[in-house]
């Protein structure tokens, strides 16, 4: 599992969680990949770390002593902080989800979580540019041997222009935005299908399947990696 | 049983009617009565003017009598006319005298002689020459001749007509103020009644916070609408409460659920035996697959709370249709089969990821239970102020006495249970319908199953967030 995560840049991480185990298991495991974790488990002294230091992510469990989780990044956006923050909380309703990013989280994810999960979505929103900067922007996304013109919308590989439906465009591209970095079938839905709700039958498979054979025609390297329990890896090296 | 109408508008119609029927039953008793009592007046005069003649005679003999009379009956004599002979009370008398022979001798205002005693309608003839009619008693005088005394009823006529007028004047006057006065009354019941349906219709349709207005008149109407916002303070805290549970519950299962999890994938990195990794990962699927039963339950409780409501925007159906039809179709390919769309653009007022859902959920339910090889086709029209959007497969179909408990929480046709899922998709489906106003239902066609759904249009479509 550690090979899923070992090309992310190391980040410090605020991370507020009063259920220890949790808090254990996450600070552990996101050390080991390397990052530098701030554990708290009140809400308070989560708000005063914040407005204190700089962080380059913020992990906030909601139902926390102190202050709750939501509260706390509403204060801290008041105050200034910008750091992307994504919260973790067993409150699954709509309803929560939607107060959660209306109260200035990037990301919400729902208890319990694979924790491969949270890593792809802590690794999507460190890159996530400020607010307003499209400075980013590319129109020609190029990982190895495949380029894609996002103004022409075209594809090729090698020297062979490939046809891809819609979906299977936006499914490349998000995986070519993401090169080496893992993304998880959650965070395709919700990015690609703006389906904020797992299907149960396998349709990012079944699209996946069919953008593979269209990259792989003629019996070339599959650039894309499955990566199990966690989602789908573009590779920049091959394999 | 006596089947009385129940609406407001049968009884104020039965109450008119009924006060009608009683005023003419009293108008009818009073004409009645007093025709009685004038005729029986008449009658009382007239006796007693022939005891009175009848003694003349007695004393004075035919001839007076015939002088007398001829003086009465005001006419015979070219006199002042027969009003000059009307009775104290105002009522004209008339005469007539016959000798033995039956020739008359006095008295021309009465054409024929009648039998003797008494004659309710003895033709007549008035001054002027017009005809009319008379009650009046005959007798035999003791030579033989014959006295007439009549009462012209024409008086009696009058009386009853106008009291027949006045009785119609009554009955006309309390049809009308009858009528206004429960038109009046229907209205403001009816009005109190629509504020408290409109309020109970707004409850069942999730609105919780929605009372009955009180004007503070303190009225009957008042009070039970008092005693309607009472109780429905008391249904909005138990909700309220109930879905406070729910979140709660939500919490503290998922909490040491979510522990377990982490300690199982923790396991299952860890550990180098390969059965025990794969019972692992079993119970991490199975917990998932618990969470999700879960989740699904409280998400079909959410979505009948329609809190999602809020939220609301103009949304173009068939985009949305759309993404989600395209999405499953590589599915359906890759079993073989055949998933068609047919799209007219329509736009109504909902919430885009719970509409995707539930057409999901449609689309999976084709997937999961209609068959090897069953193709499915979708398609959205507009229909008279309707969207109307159909989910139709070729498959086997459900038992017609199945179509509506397939909407039931955690129905599964398949008795052995055997195939994934809750049992919670068309629940979810039903529940994400009705949140929009829409309706669904559920029809055999032949081969196979097929949804009709109805949604209001929103007829000011995409103008902003709503």
């Amino acid at each position: 599992m550690e090979g899923t995560h070992e090309r992310l840049d190391a980040m410090r991480i605020l991370l507020l969680e009063d259920d220890r185990d949790t808090r254990d298991y996450l600070s552990r495991g996101l050390k080991e990949l390397g990052h530098r974790v701030v554990a708290e488990s009140d809400g308070k002294a989560a708000l005063a770390r914040t407005l204190g230091e700089s962080f380059d992510i913020l992990i906030l469990d909601r139902m926390v002593p102190g202050l709750d989780g939501l509260t706390m990044l509403q204060l801290a956006r008041e105050a200034g902080c910008q750091s992307p923050a994504i919260i973790l909380s067993a409150m699954a309703g709509i309803e929560d989800r939607v107060a959660g990013l209306e109260g200035g989280a990037d990301d919400y994810l729902i208890k319990p979580f694979a924790f491969a999960e949270l890593t792809a979505r802590l690794g999507a929103l460190a890159r996530r540019p400020p607010p307003g900067d499209r400075s980013d922007f590319q129109a020609l996304l190029r990982v190895a041997d495949i380029e894609m013109d996002l103004l022409k919308r075209t594809v090729r590989r090698g020297d062979r222009l490939i046809d891809l439906q819609p979906r299977e465009f936006s499914l490349l591209e998000f995986l070519l935005r993401n090169v080496d970095r893992p993304v998880t079938r959650t965070m395709l839905l919700d990015r690609v299908w703006n389906f904020g709700f797992d299907p149960k039958t396998n349709i990012v498979e079944t699209h996946m399947s069919r953008l593979r054979t269209k990259l792989n025609d003629g019996g070339r390297d599959d650039p894309i990696r499955t990566i199990r329990g966690a989602g789908y890896m573009i590779m920049s090296g091959g394999r | 049983m006596i089947l009385l109408p129940r609406t407001i508008k049968g009884l104020s119609i039965l109450s008119a009617a009924v006060s009608g029927l009683v005023i003419l039953i009293l108008g009818a008793a009073a004409i009645l009565i007093s025709h009685h009592e004038i005729e029986a007046q008449m009658d009382h005069r007239i006796e007693r003017e022939m005891d009175a003649l009848l003694d003349f005679h007695a004393s004075n003999g035919a001839a007076q009598l015939a002088q007398v009379v001829r003086g009465r009956d005001g006419a015979a004599t070219g006199g002042t006319g027969y009003l000059a002979d009307t009775g104290s009370d105002g009522r004209m008398m008339l005469y007539a005298l016959a000798d033995a022979t039956g020739r008359r001798i006095a008295g021309r205002l009465i054409p024929d002689m009648p039998p003797d005693g008494w004659s309710e309608f003895l033709p007549i003839r008035h001054p002027d020459g017009s005809k009319g009619e008379a009650q009046a008693l005959s007798r035999r005088l003791p030579d033989g001749g014959q006295l007439v005394i009549a009462a012209d009823r024409s008086a009696l006529h009058r009386a009853d007509d106008r009291i027949l007028f006045v009785v119609l004047m009554g009955l006309g006057v309390i049809l009308l103020t009858g009528t206004l006065s429960t038109i009046a009354f229907g209205r403001l019941v009816r009005r109190r009644l629509v504020l408290i349906s409109g309020t109970a219709q707004g409850i069942i349709e999730g609105d919780y916070a929605r009372r009955v207005p009180v004007d503070g008149s303190g009225s009957e109407f008042d009070r039970i609408s008092a005693i309607l916002n009472q109780m429905l303070g008391r249904i909005e805290e138990l909700m309220s409460s109930l879905r406070q549970v729910s979140s709660d519950l939500a919490h503290d299962m998922r909490t040491p659920l979510g522990r377990i999890r982490q300690d199982m994938e923790r396991l299952a990195r860890d550990t180098t035996d390969l059965a025990a990794g794969q019972a692992v990962e079993q119970a991490i699927v199975d917990i998932d697959a618990l969470l999700d039963l879960f989740a699904g339950l409280l998400g079909v409780s959410e979505v009948r709370g329609f809190a999602a409501r809020k939220r609301f925007v103009s949304l173009p159906l068939a985009e949305i249709v759309g993404d989600v039809t395209d999405a499953y179709r590589p599915a359906f390919d890759d079993d073989g089969r055949i998933l068609s769309a047919d799209l007219q653009p329509v736009a109504i007022r909902g919430d885009a990821q719970l509409l995707k859902r539930a057409i999901a959920n449609l689309l999976e339910n084709v997937l999961a239970h209609a068959g090897n090889g069953a193709g499915a086709s979708v398609s959205l029209r507009h229909d008279a102020g309707q969207a109307i959007l159909t989910v139709a497969d070729d498959g086997k179909g459900v038992p017609t006495k199945d179509l509506e408990t397939i909407f039931e929480r955690l129905v599964r046709l398949d008795p052995s249970r055997s195939k994934g899922g809750h049992g919670l998709g068309l629940s979810m489906v039903r529940a994400i319908v009705h949140a929009h106003h829409g309706r669904i239902r559920a029809e055999s066609s032949t081969p196979g199953l097929r949804f009709l759904i109805q949604f209001p249009i929103d007829h000011q479509p995409f103008t902003g967030e709503g």
